[in-house]
């Protein structure tokens, strides 16, 4: 081929090399992400999830979703290779990290405000480092709506009062188990297709459900026109984006996946709040300030039983929401002990 | 004089009939209103209704929801009730927006398949206000069917089977709620259609005959007990839809169907949903007639089933399905490699065998040349 040739084939290949990046960029690197949401591609978190699609195809991530409405379908694909990101729950993701599913620890985190400053805390990039356990790494955390005790009863409004009455209890959840039984109550199995079922039909004497299963599966048969609902989160419940590490992702991935989390904490929260504020106004069980402190024993003595005995909490992440509480009031009665 | 006075006191009477006239004619109009209301609004029902739902055309038939939605509402200022009309225009209305809000989610699966972020972005906010304004519309038509049927999932309302829409604007007006609320959560609730629609709709189906409708109402029924864990009563709601769809078919009627391979694509049921679709192909080409009197309801369904499609061909070829093709995109099986696995067994293949040199030649026929060695003739 002569120089002039040379020279023309050249100004081609760069001709079409400017025409190819002006048009379509480089697709990143395909990757599969299960979405537990019980409404499957219905559902708000799978929603939630398609705007997260787009911000990862900018990271160098090209997600394909998955809708899974069975969350432990989606956790066992995930540990089995078929997917290569999972979004589950907190309790789900207790294998996976100890560290970051401890943030579902009952009463914990009171408030939307608190749990937003634990998802700040760990959207920073020295933090990295309490999101990866053994193989895995939380890649964000996302907030699902805060869960409340459901009764059939208002009298069931206190701690002593809870003694002797079933509730509702899911099976997998071990930190919940151990909470009705030092609660004094009693354990009624239950699962994510039976637990309303139970309530409505008055086997069980309580059940607890973020506000958005309130419309879809009537609890307010359950609650009927003596029960309500207490207003005093049990816990605060989220799904959290779990990955593996020893798979390869772009440079700086995980860090840019749980700034997106914090960023859009907001949108998310905004959701559940909606859903609370359509449970009607009839139903809220007001706590008294005397019955909140007798709860709120109760939750850390279940908790510090669940660190130190079954050993299904992390000691630093309880002492980490401690002092988040202790710093929105601190005139709380543990902030003065150090049993966390 | 007294011809004077004659011409005067008649035209006194003149005057005084023609004001009684203009007074009872100024009376009259506010009912002339209302009863132009009342007439349209049977009219829509009794015949506009029927002989848009004979034509496949989807866009027409929503784009007639769009145009005549306000008109036929409007009538409701004059106290005409216009609630059963209503329900048909706004759930047609409601079918344009859908499309709109289907054809931004293509494109926002096109422009991930190619890595422009900054165009799935725009589709992603586009199709999230088309599901807004598909939500609305949708329960616009819902709430119709509560003005004019009561509350659905208390008791039955009394459905007219002489006057043939009722049992299925009714049916129409529960799906619209489903819908609803559907594309609210698509839209991240921004419509805020009430949570608790779906047991109430669940319940209602079981008021409208489902052998007569397609099986529709027990796959509205089922589809919802999928979605919801414990909103039903027991039973496989999966076998439900399956059976409804099958009714659906023999019935030249794609809408269970449609909800069948909807419910499997958002459950992640993708081999089912494939399967389900494909049994629509196949049942399209065998040339067995399809329902002619429901037309746009069968081909309002092949729409949905068809956008299952789509998505799954966007997401994995960049553009929607092929236009005959009602399979999803064939996953070709990866090479596993292998091919070595029995040398181990078998040893190399043996050298090929020499020729046999002292066999006869070939007895050639008359005429043809004798061929050389290296196999040219010689003439």
């Amino acid at each position: 081929m002569n120089n002039v040739s040379l020279r023309i084939s050249l100004l081609g290949l760069a001709a079409l090399m400017l025409l190819a990046s002006s048009g379509t960029a480089v697709a990143g690197e395909a990757k599969t992400l299960c979405v537990f949401d019980l409404s499957g591609a219905n559902g708000d978190a799978f929603a939630s999830m398609k705007e997260y699609q787009v911000a990862a195809a900018g990271w160098g991530v090209d997600f394909e979703l998955k809708p899974y409405t069975d969350e432990l379908a989606a956790t066992e694909d995930f540990k089995a290779g078929k997917c290569d990101a999972a979004l589950i729950t907190g309790v789900r993701a207790r294998p996976f990290n100890k560290f970051t599913s401890t943030i579902e620890a009952m009463g914990a985190l009171p408030e939307y405000g608190n749990l937003k400053k634990v998802v700040k805390a760990f959207s920073k990039a020295k933090a990295r480092k309490l999101m990866i356990q053994g193989d895995y790494e939380v890649a964000g955390i996302f907030p699902l709506g805060a869960v409340y005790l459901y009764v059939n009863d208002k009298s069931i409004n206190t701690k002593e009062a809870l003694a002797g009455k079933k509730i509702a209890t899911f099976s997998f959840d071990e930190a919940a188990r151990v909470m009705v039984d030092v609660a004094g109550a009693s354990y009624a199995a239950a699962d994510i297709s039976t637990f309303a079922g139970m309530f409505n039909n008055g086997s069980v004497d309580a059940c607890y459900a973020p506000a958005a299963a309130y419309g879809p599966l009537e609890l307010h048969k359950g609650l009927g026109s003596n029960g309500g609902v207490i207003k005093f989160p049990l816990a605060m419940l989220t799904l959290q984006l779990v990955i593996r590490t020893g798979d390869s992702w772009p440079e700086g991935f995980q860090d840019a996946s749980r700034a997106y989390a914090y960023d859009h904490f907001n949108d998310l929260v905004k959701l559940a709040k909606k859903a609370e504020k359509a449970i009607p106004g009839k139903y809220w069980i007001e706590i008294k300030d005397e019955d909140r402190a007798r709860y709120e024993e109760l939750f850390r003595d279940v908790r510090v039983r669940l660190r130190d005995k079954e050993k299904v909490f992390d000691k630093s992440m309880l002492k980490l929401m401690r002092k988040i509480r202790c710093k929105a009031d601190a005139t709380r009665a543990e902030c003065s002990q150090e049993r966390e | 004089m007294q011809v004077k006075a004659l011409s005067e006191r008649e035209a006194l009477m003149k005057r005084m009939v023609a004001f009684a006239g203009l007074a009872l004619m100024l009376s009259a109009g506010c009912n002339l209103q209302k009863m132009t209301g009342d007439m349209m609004a049977e009219f829509a029902v009794e015949h506009t209704f029927p002989y848009t739902m004979s034509s496949s055309d989807v866009d027409q038939g929503c784009e007639a929801g769009v145009s005549m939605g306000g008109f036929l509402g409007s009538y409701s200022r004059v106290e005409t009730d216009t609630s059963r009309a209503s329900i048909v225009s706004s759930l047609s209305a409601a079918m344009c927006a859908e499309a709109e809000a289907f054809e931004a989610e293509l494109r926002r699966l096109r422009a991930l398949h190619e890595g422009r972020t900054g165009e799935a972005l725009d589709a992603l906010i586009l199709e999230k206000q088309k599901h807004r304004l598909a939500a609305e519309r949708n329960y616009a038509a819902y709430l119709n069917v509560v003005k004019a049927y009561g509350e659905p999932g208390k008791k039955c309302p009394k459905l007219d089977s002489e006057d043939y829409p009722d049992d299925l604007l009714y049916l129409l007006g529960l799906s619209s709620g489903m819908l609803a609320m559907v594309h609210d959560r698509h839209a991240g609730g921004a419509a805020g259609i009430p949570m608790d629609l779906p047991p109430k709709i669940a319940r209602a189906a079981k008021c409208v005959n489902n052998d007569a409708w397609w099986g529709m109402p027990a796959a509205m029924k089922a589809a919802i007990e999928i979605a919801i864990p414990g909103a039903g009563e027991g039973g496989d709601p999966w076998a439900v839809l399956k059976e409804s769809a099958t009714l659906g078919d023999s019935k030249g009627m794609s809408m269970a169907r449609a909800l069948l391979v909807q419910t499997a694509g958002a459950t992640g049921e993708h081999d089912m949903m494939c399967a389900a679709a494909a049994k629509h192909g196949e049942l399209l080409a065998s040339g067995e007639a399809r329902n002619s009197k429901f037309a746009l309801l069968d081909a309002y369904g092949a729409v949905l089933l068809r956008h299952e499609l789509n998505k799954d061909w966007t997401k994995q070829k960049g553009h929607r399905a092929p236009v005959d093709a009602w399979t999803c995109v064939e996953i070709e099986e990866e090479d596993e490699g292998g091919d070595d696995l029995l040398d181990d067994m078998l040893g190399s293949d043996p050298p090929p065998k020499a020729p046999v040199e002292d066999s006869p030649p070939e007895a050639r026929p008359e005429g043809e040349p004798e061929a050389s060695e290296s196999g040219a003739t010689t003439p």
